[in-house]
């Protein structure tokens, strides 16, 4: 540019290149916070037009009811068992290593720190190998229900742990210090001042973790022995959920079980879309309320 | 002086790792007076108040050498738990910090309810008496349930103060209280001092040397760590017996 000049001279004027590259530069930034979007849209259309008449949410609802427990509705009905029972394991193994890890004394915790964060990284069917092997062979828990939500429980503590952490770091200082010159133990310090502050952030970890195990299906296929069965599955039978049931739908001939699919997938994407954006408002008034002091 | 100290320190020297902060203060603090702190920035006279009620150690790599005796007793013994401690000597922030989840009244009685005590004359009355002591009570009385964070920052300091206050302790320790208030508000904490004066035994670090001069009755100038000089007030702002400390509030540095 102007390298090798001994003497440079600022102008008023317009800043040609620099002002192109700053707009290619939103332009692309632009098309990639688009992209999803349209391909979610895109997904969601594709789905709908399928399913011919399906757009209207009474359709939607009376297949759902007419299916019966052993069709979509069981799997929907098996679906929250398994995530409340999953998220009732997960969110206090999850609190309490993020408590750990930003508790009072933080000093040589980095290595678990590392191994927590980097757990939530790890591709969901190796949770489901783990599963197989831990939960269904060696504690004798069999293709259950139970061993199908400690697998998922395993899978998403590291979301809830991660979030929660990020959380408890943005609590200020300043309040610990207040609890402690009140004369409350660290105990009462993170109880009654820390976690209370952090509650909204831990929550939309929570919601998170709990659109991650609500969509998940490949460890619920180790878990259940890869056994797609012909029979109609009864409740508490770790295959009857939503993902697998939609996947063992489309694996069938024919094209009535289309419309099941298809309404299916319509309840899962939708159920997907409200948690991330109960969880995306509660981060951001939280967010607004930390700023706004 | 009056007869017996309220707080005495001994050799108190207190250390970031390897950097020393305060290095051998030693001084007597009167019951039931306004002892200020003063010193320019750096000179260790928050370490100093923080030693006073072992918030100093909550920090990792923190140490503290020295006794500070509260009536007799060393509060570095180790038969003394901290939290006790902190019962009897509270402690008011450079910048306001009140519990932001929680109502008025329920940041008032923070202080007991952290601690799973009964308040003494039951809650309602600890609340009043603790916010009247502050001067806020007429400000607040309606909006006793409203959340803490939507007072102005002067109010949420003197909130601060009352729920110091609420837990009784014997001795205050305020850290720049009014640094980031503007001169009304100010203002208001100063003739708050005032009031709580020949009640409690207040202690409070200031940068502001016309505070210091227009509150105190007693003044321990900072330098560098070193306690330089420790007289009553009048004396300090009169005829002050180091010429360090004249250089100081003469302006010549700080």
């Amino acid at each position: 540019m102007t390298r090798g000049e001994s003497r440079r001279t600022v102008g008023l004027g317009s800043l040609p290149r620099r002002d192109r590259r700053g707009r290619i530069f939103a332009a692309v930034c632009l098309a990639a916070s688009l992209l999803p979007v349209v391909v979610a849209a895109l997904l969601l259309g594709a789905v709908l037009q399928t399913g011919a008449g399906l757009e209207e949410p009474r359709v939607l609802l009376e297949r759902l009811a007419g299916s019966g427990t052993q069709g979509l509705l069981g799997s929907v009905i098996g679906s929250l068992w398994l995530v409340s029972l999953c998220i009732v394991i997960a969110i206090p193994l999850g609190v309490g290593a993020a408590l750990h890890l930003e508790g009072p004394r933080r000093r040589g915790r980095s290595l678990l720190a590392l191994n927590i964060a980097n757990l939530a990284a790890v591709p969901s069917v190796l949770y489901g190998l783990i599963g197989l092997e831990l939960f269904v062979r060696a504690l004798h828990l069999g293709h259950s229900l139970a061993a199908a939500a400690l697998t998922l429980a395993l899978l998403v503590m590291p979301i809830v742990a991660v979030a929660a952490r990020s959380a408890l770091r943005a609590v200020p200082d300043e309040l610990r210090e207040a609890g402690y010159a009140l004369g409350a133990t660290p105990w009462q310090v993170t109880r009654q001042v820390v976690l209370p502050a952090a509650l909204p952030g831990i929550l939309s970890g929570a919601i998170l973790a709990i659109a991650r195990a609500f969509g998940e299906a490949a460890p619920l296929l180790m878990v259940s022995g890869l056994a797609l069965s012909s029979t109609p599955a009864q409740l508490g039978d770790p295959q009857h959920v939503l993902p697998l049931h939609v996947f063992e739908v489309l694996a069938r001939p024919g094209d009535a079980s289309q419309v099941d699919a298809i309404v299916g997938m319509v309840v899962l994407l939708g159920t997907l879309v409200v948690l991330s954006a109960w969880a995306m408002r509660l981060r951001h008034r939280h967010e607004r309320r930390r700023d706004g002091q | 002086m009056p007869s017996e100290p309220k707080l005495r320190v001994q050799d108190l020297s207190a250390w970031y790792g390897e950097r020393r902060i305060l290095d051998r203060i030693s001084f007597d603090v009167p019951a039931t007076r306004i002892t200020a702190i003063i010193g320019p920035s750096g000179c260790g006279k928050s370490t100093f108040i923080r030693c006073i009620n072992r918030m100093h150690e909550l920090i990792p790599e923190a140490r503290v050498q020295g006794r500070v005796e509260l009536e007799g007793q060393d509060v570095y013994e180790s038969s003394v738990a901290p939290e006790q401690l902190r019962r009897r000597v509270g402690m008011v922030f450079q910048k306001p910090n009140p519990f932001p989840t929680m109502s008025i009244r329920d940041n008032v009685l923070a202080g007991l309810r952290l601690t799973g005590e009964a308040a003494p004359g039951g809650d309602d009355d600890t609340v009043e008496q603790a916010l009247r002591a502050v001067a806020l009570w007429d400000e607040v009385r309606d909006r006793l349930r409203r959340r803490a964070d939507t007072l102005s920052a002067g109010q949420q300091q003197r909130l601060c103060i009352a729920r110091a206050l609420a837990v009784q302790p014997e001795v205050l320790l305020m850290d720049e209280p009014c640094a980031s208030l503007d001169p009304i508000a100010t203002a208001r904490v100063e003739d708050l001092l005032g009031d709580l004066r020949g009640r409690y035994t207040i202690v409070i670090v200031t940068h502001n040397m016309q505070q210091a001069a227009r509150v105190s009755d007693h003044t321990g100038f900072f330098l560098d760590g070193e306690l330089v000089e420790f007289e009553d007030t009048d004396i300090i702002f009169t005829s002050p017996g180091d010429r360090r400390t004249e250089d100081y509030i003469t302006g010549k540095f700080g």
